[in-house]
């Protein structure tokens, strides 16, 4: 053997003073320059174009672009937007007509109203990024319900990942194409969608490779499809009616939150990860334990609002089925069966291990929940919600510690209180509380973390936050003003997507409020369409509906509400019930002389202003009869004016969750 | 630690003919070594005409101590049955530390690895360098660039002036 040489590293040292020799980074080959240059900032890249001969078209050809504006970052303005948008303009328009895009992502996070050249300049960004066959696409909006993406998004034969990412909190916009195409989609992820069954075939069929599929904040409709080559499913805080997927092939799957009423298990049998963590679990549980199926294949179990007491045996029986489990974990918090809280005490906790272990010892018993507390209060999460598997795709970015302090100061309780809830918590569920009586004993009350913080740092308001609001109205009119002249609605059950899922159910539930109260009360309920909030009040004295729109009706092409032939078809109902018949009325639309907003995210603190002024209106006038205005009239609302039902609510819903 | 005896070593020859001996484990992190070694697996010399003695050097202390943490690790789960999440955590800022000082390299050799990273198709290393690269141009002016890397501007100041103008949007001032 010859003599080996040890490794000996140049003294580094030395070779840091500065060096004066020929310039090796531009005698890098191109594809190596390119990996440079594709983790800098497009306007870096651009800037290289000057660096010398080598360089001057360079950035035309850098196979990832990475656009990215939102405005969260302090040196967000009105001009950086408009910067933002000429720098993707002139990119993309320069960029290199044979050049292969790798990946291609655009991100657009923050206030709409700054956006809108943007909202408008994106199809076309995303039409001409196509044009180059890129094999990665990641598009974040948040706040653009009238984006239509372009359809050349769906038809691309290079494409293998696709991730398409609203940020609406609960709130979806339809994911509508004409078709679908993507012979090579190996990864999809959508958040915020509302998915109907025509969809979700067109995507099946469409994607014939497809491996992973992840769906987020989705409105899925009553689904039934079969994905043949599907690895991994993942449903998070979706909403649906039945679900039946099929895919023989799935190796992880998980179902985190939301509301699915009944999930089929058929063909699950292959899972390798199984995570049940939803608000349905003894069903789920239930349901993928019939007719005796067992779980070869199952590797890790993971189980949310496990309890001791109820939830056990049905863990146990599905751990008897899976004999090649090595870890199964338990989040607590909520006990599924009985809606008490888990109190994961040191001494259950050893109970639990103590029962898994000695029955399955060759299992590890992983505790998540309660228990982890985090010892410091830590930082709003943003969207880093659950460990998924495409973890980093579509999280927030923290915000800046001192902006924080400064919108949560009037809040701080609150705030604070959220900081110690357990890491794991997304969603408050109230249990045994039910104050518009609407769910038939499974879902109580959910108000989501992340909406309070949305309303706490004055953004855009989902319906969680409008009920609890609505909640605290229903309340106070009741047990404070003793007021029987009007009754708040639940918004959730006449929102326009619950219209979309059940319009049965909103029909029924508007006539049974029709039917419960005296014709000349006013029936007032807030309502998002198109994440946009409107307060509405029905009149059945008069067959009236009178609303109150933050904005103005030329800006939006008047009020065009999928409530419109709800609320007649529910009069109609009512009428005939109470034995009315005659030319059946439709309600006259009135609108309520109010306040308009300014900016474009308002609509939802606005609408709290409005059903406040008209309440308050009505329980001062002497015959209880509702204004015709709201005021003030004159000029908007103020930050003072919002800041202070955003307390009022703070405070009702501190003593409501904590 | 002694490594035990039946382990293949392979011998690496720069384009300046050092030599160098490492064990197979090392060698296999270099995937262009690595298929070799799968087409062929009798082989134990191998030749590396585009990689200097200095960087090869280099390269093979980068592979050794990502092979050893690797190692580490897998002996520490060995043991336990599981690893525990905060010494998993530390094992990995401790390497991430270590390739912080590694890449304390004057830009010439930065350019070196990178090419024979790419040569040798050691991932993590090519990551590490490409990154190290784009950090080191990241929020530099174009002439503060052309100091740090040598590169000499061939562009006359009309020509440049010109490019410019063409790009005005990348050149404008922030606020």
């Amino acid at each position: 053997m010859t003599t080996c040489t040890q490794p000996v590293r140049p003294n580094a040292s030395q070779k840091v003073v500065s060096y004066t020799g020929p310039d090796r980074l531009s005698a890098l080959p191109d594809v190596l320059l390119y990996k440079i240059l594709s983790s800098l900032d497009p306007r870096e890249v651009t800037q290289t174009c000057i660096l010398s001969k080598r360089w001057r078209n360079l950035w035309t050809s850098v196979p990832c672009l990475h656009f990215e504006i939102s405005d969260r970052t302090t040196t967000f303005s009105k001009e950086s937007c408009r910067r933002f948008k000429k720098m993707v303009n002139a990119y993309i328009l320069s960029y290199e007509e044979a050049a292969c895009l790798h990946s291609f992502h655009l991100s657009c996070r923050g206030r709409r109203y700054l956006h809108k050249g943007i909202a408008d300049a994106a199809p076309m960004w995303i039409e001409q990024a196509m044009k180059h066959k890129p094999n990665k696409v990641q598009l974040n909006f948040s706040h653009y319900e009238r984006l239509r993406l372009p359809d050349s998004l769906y038809l691309c034969n290079s494409l293998e990942e696709l991730y398409i990412i609203f940020h609406f909190g609960v709130n979806t916009i339809p994911f509508e194409p004409d078709e679908v195409c993507l012979p090579k989609l190996k990864r999809l992820q959508l958040r915020c969608a509302s998915i109907s069954p025509d969809a979700m075939k067109k995507i099946c069929y469409g994607c014939p490779m497809l491996e992973s599929l992840s769906l987020e904040n989705c409105l899925l409709d009553k689904q039934d499809v079969t994905f043949g080559s599907l690895k991994s499913l993942s449903l998070r805080y979706c909403y649906s009616g039945y679900i039946g997927f099929s895919a023989p092939k799935v190796e992880y799957f998980s179902l985190v939150g939301g509301r699915i009423e009944l999930i089929s298990f058929s063909n699950l049998v292959n899972v390798e990860v199984l995570e049940l963590r939803g608000p349905c679990l003894m069903d789920l549980l239930k349901e993928a334990l019939r007719d005796f199926r067992i779980f070869h294949k199952l590797k890790r179990f993971i189980v949310g609002d496990f309890c001791m007491n109820c939830t056990s045996s049905a863990v146990s029986s599905l751990l008897d089925r899976a004999s090649k489990l090595e870890t199964l974990t338990l989040w607590h918090g909520y006990c599924s069966e009985t809606r008490e809280c888990y109190s994961g005490s040191q001494n259950s906790r050893e109970k639990v291990e103590y029962w898994f272990n000695s029955q399955w010892p060759e299992v590890d018993v992983e505790l998540r929940g309660q228990n982890d507390l985090p010892q410091q209060p830590c930082r709003p999460k943003g969207k880093e919600k659950v460990p998924s598997e495409t973890s980093g795709i579509g999280s927030e970015q923290l915000l800046d510690k001192k902006y924080l302090d400064r919108l949560y100061e009037s809040e701080q309780s609150v705030y604070e209180m959220l900081m110690l809830q357990p890491r794991d918590t997304d969603i408050f569920i109230l249990e045994n509380c039910d104050p518009w009586g609407t769910h038939t004993g499974e879902v109580k009350f959910i108000v989501n973390v992340e909406d309070i913080l949305e309303c706490l740092k004055r953004d855009r308001l989902n319906i969680s936050i409008l009920k609890m609001y609505s909640w605290l109205w229903k309340e106070k009119l009741t047990s404070e003003w003793g007021l029987k002249s009007v009754i708040v609605l639940d918004p959730e059950m006449v929102s326009a997507n619950n219209i979309q899922i059940d319009k049965e159910r909103v029909i029924d539930y508007l006539k049974t409020s029709f039917l419960s109260v005296e014709p000349k009360t006013y029936i007032l309920f807030p309502y998002n369409e198109r994440n946009h909030w409107t307060v509405m009040v029905v009149s059945l004295a008069n067959y009236t509906l009178y609303y109150a729109n933050s904005i103005d009706r030329t800006r939006r092409g008047g009020p065009i509400y999928s409530i419109r032939d709800i609320l007649n078809i529910a009069l109609k109902d009512y009428l005939s019930d109470i034995k009315i018949r005659r030319n059946y009325p439709t309600f006259k639309w009135t609108e309520l002389l109010c306040s308009k907003q300014k900016d474009d995210f308002e609509c939802g603190y606005f609408s709290m202003l409005y059903m406040k002024g008209i309440l308050t209106a009505i329980f001062h006038d002497e015959n209880h009869v509702l204004p015709r205005s709201i005021e003030p009239v004159g000029r908007p609302y103020v930050e003072k004016d919002i800041a202070k039902v955003v307390n009022e609510l703070m405070e009702f819903m501190k003593h409501q969750l904590f | 630690m002694a490594r035990s005896s039946t382990e293949n070593m392979i011998t690496l020859m720069s384009s300046d003919g050092e030599e160098f001996m490492v064990t197979e484990k090392v060698a296999r992190e270099c995937t262009t070594i690595r298929n070799m070694l799968e087409d062929d697996c009798v082989i134990t010399n191998i030749p590396l005409p585009n990689v200097t003695s200095d960087i090869l050097s280099m390269v093979i202390e980068y592979c050794m101590e990502h092979v050893a943490a690797a190692e580490k690790a897998a002996a520490e789960t060995a043991e336990k049955g599981s690893s525990s999440a905060p010494a998993a955590a530390k094992a990995n800022k401790d390497l991430e530390e270590w390739d912080k000082a590694f890449m304390n390299v004057d830009v010439y050799t930065l350019c070196d690895l990178i090419l024979a990273a790419n040569y040798l198709n050691v991932s993590g290393l090519l990551d590490l360098t490409i990154q190290t690269a784009a950090n080191l141009i990241k929020g530099k002016s174009p002439e503060q660039i052309r100091k740090t890397f040598h590169i000499q501007n061939d562009l006359s100041l009309e020509e440049e002036e010109k490019i410019r103008s063409q790009t005005p949007w990348a050149f404008e001032k922030s606020e």
